[in-house]
């Protein structure tokens, strides 16, 4: 499988917004060779601005910017562009409902060895916490890019969550991204995946080595966490199982969404992949394994939760 | 004006802090040091379109406690925005007690300063002081400008000026009474609520029948 890392992707869509649109403006925190911003700043220096590491600051010149009837996308890492600068987000981008999309890279336990303190396993559920902020865990390199263009004709607060290595590319060419609209990658009828970002891939590969086994696993691809697809979790209640498969904590984000979702809909075993703890600096692979976010993970999780399905 | 009586009641659009949806009002806030950082959104987006207004901002000085005001205050003079004017409500009290107690803010001026800005430190109850400091603030080239306004709270009414404890703080009936009277304007509502109201606050009923008698006055001269 080829593999693309998502910030490259964002860099290159940003580049092109950059020349279709004159409105669209970046701001950045020193960080921008690594989120790719570095793109689109060296094109359009005039319409880029570098507020140094003052996130703050950064989120509430954004509003600003909005104000005046530009586009501005944010780009840093994703403890820096959530949990920080919180309050600005909520009272001067989700209350006032500004057009200010936030484009965070390096979430996650791919951070890798940079630590704990750069690992942001909570930023899905920070964001989902924001009525009318429109939330989405791309699930690849091609999706990213759909859903950067989209996000930037589309008014309203987004939040885009990017990782740093390069993943797996599960789309051959850029995806007809719809906000708020489940993929169905693969169909089965034992149980359904949902997922989103990196661990879209792993469930397609969880669903092979059960297919193997003879389970039969749908697999969603639910990159849109906010506005939810309720009626895609609707669908998967029809396979009677469902396991959420998610780079981040347990509680408040897609587990906790779908979960949510299921409950009010009709009532199915649900098991969730996701971290339950901060982790440590390690390689990304290592990480993934030791903080129980394989592939074989979902397969466990799926095993289990087809055993708890009533007949 | 019928508004106003709607102030933080439900279905109101006059909210306990300023919110989008309020006609005129392009910012929600009621979070200190949000606005400029706001400011220089808007003052960017002007550089971008080669639009020349300019963007005035109005800062508590307890506000200025805040980070977020530091970092907006370098990236200001970062981008040497001039048409930015800041206007600090020097009044020396914030929420709690005065601003010297709370959090020293002094030398202000030498911040400020320090962080590339012009600073003009004017009496903020003068009309031609502040429009000679506006008129400044907008020839001043290469930086953004800071009038530092000092300023009395609660000016003009004896048991608010520089005051802590109003704040934030509506003043009763009584207080409302005695406040207008100060200033020249004659009270609403009924008469007895607000003599009962100065009773308990400890005012002599001598003190309250001469209150009493300036305000019929003024409700005489007024009619």
């Amino acid at each position: 499988m080829t593999t693309t890392a998502t910030r490259e992707s964002f860099g290159k869509a940003l580049l092109e917004l950059g020349h279709r649109n004159p409105d669209i403006v970046v701001v950045g925190g020193d960080l921008n060779i690594s989120t790719f911003a570095h793109l689109f700043a060296k094109e359009f220096p005039n319409r880029f601005f570098d507020l140094g590491p003052a996130e703050q600051n950064m989120m509430s010149i954004a509003a600003g910017l909005a104000a005046s009837g530009k586009i501005p996308f944010v780009s840093t890492f994703a403890v820096f562009g959530t949990a920080r600068p919180y309050d600005q987000i909520r009272v001067n981008i989700a209350q006032m409902k500004s057009n200010v999309k936030i484009v965070c890279t390096h979430a996650g336990l791919l951070t890798g060895e940079d630590g704990i303190s750069a690992q942001s396993i909570e930023d899905i559920a920070l964001m989902c916490a924001l009525p009318g902020f429109n939330v989405v865990v791309p699930s690849d390199g091609p999706e990213t890019e759909s859903v950067v263009k989209l996000a930037a004709e589309i008014s309203g607060p987004f939040y885009i969550r990017l990782s740093r290595p390069a993943t797996d590319v599960i789309h051959q060419t850029p995806t007809n991204f719809v906000l708020g609209k489940a993929e169905e990658l693969r169909s089965g009828s034992d149980l359904s995946i949902i997922a989103c970002g990196i661990m879209v891939s792993a469930s397609l590969k969880a669903a092979t080595e059960l297919a193997k086994e003879g389970i039969q696993a749908t697999v969603i691809n639910m990159s849109t966490l906010q506005p939810l697809d309720e009626k895609a979790v609707l669908s998967a209640l029809d396979t009677g199982a469902i396991v959420t498969a998610e780079e981040h904590y347990i509680h408040g984000g897609l587990g906790s969404l779908i979960a949510q979702s299921a409950a009010r809909q009709g009532a199915v075993p649900i098991e969730m992949v996701a971290t339950t703890r901060y982790a440590e600096s390690g390689k990304p692979d290592e990480l993934l394994t030791k903080y129980g976010l394989s592939s074989s993970d979902i397969v466990d999780a799926a095993k289990r939760v087809v055993g708890r399905k009533r007949d | 004006m019928s508004d106003l009586s709607s102030f933080r009641k439900i279905d109101s659009h006059l909210q306990g802090h300023t919110r989008i949806g309020t006609p005129g009002v392009e910012m929600s806030g009621g979070s200190l040091g949000m606005g400029l950082s706001f400011g220089i959104g808007i003052a960017l987006a002007a550089r971008v379109d080669s639009k020349n207004h300019n963007t005035y901002v109005l800062l508590g000085d307890g506000e200025c406690d805040e980070g977020q005001i530091w970092e907006a205050a370098m990236a200001a003079s970062h981008y040497k925005l001039d048409t930015i004017t800041a206007i600090v409500d020097r009044n020396g009290i914030q929420n709690d007690r005065f601003t010297s107690e709370v959090m020293e803010l002094e030398p202000l001026a030498q911040k400020w300063r320090a962080f590339g800005w012009r600073v003009l430190t004017v009496n903020g109850h003068s009309v031609p002081a502040l429009y000679k400091a506006f008129v400044q603030a907008k020839q001043t080239k290469g930086q953004p400008t800071v009038i530092i306004a000092k300023t009395i709270k609660g000016k003009g009414v004896s048991f608010m000026e520089n005051n802590p404890g109003f704040h934030g703080k509506a003043p009763s009936w009584g207080e409302l009474a005695i406040a207008l009277a100060e200033l020249g304007a004659k009270p609403e509502g009924k008469d007895s609520a607000w003599k009962a109201d100065m009773l308990t606050m400890g005012y002599s009923p001598e003190r309250i029948s001469s209150i009493s008698n300036a305000i019929v006055q003024m409700k005489v001269s007024q009619t």
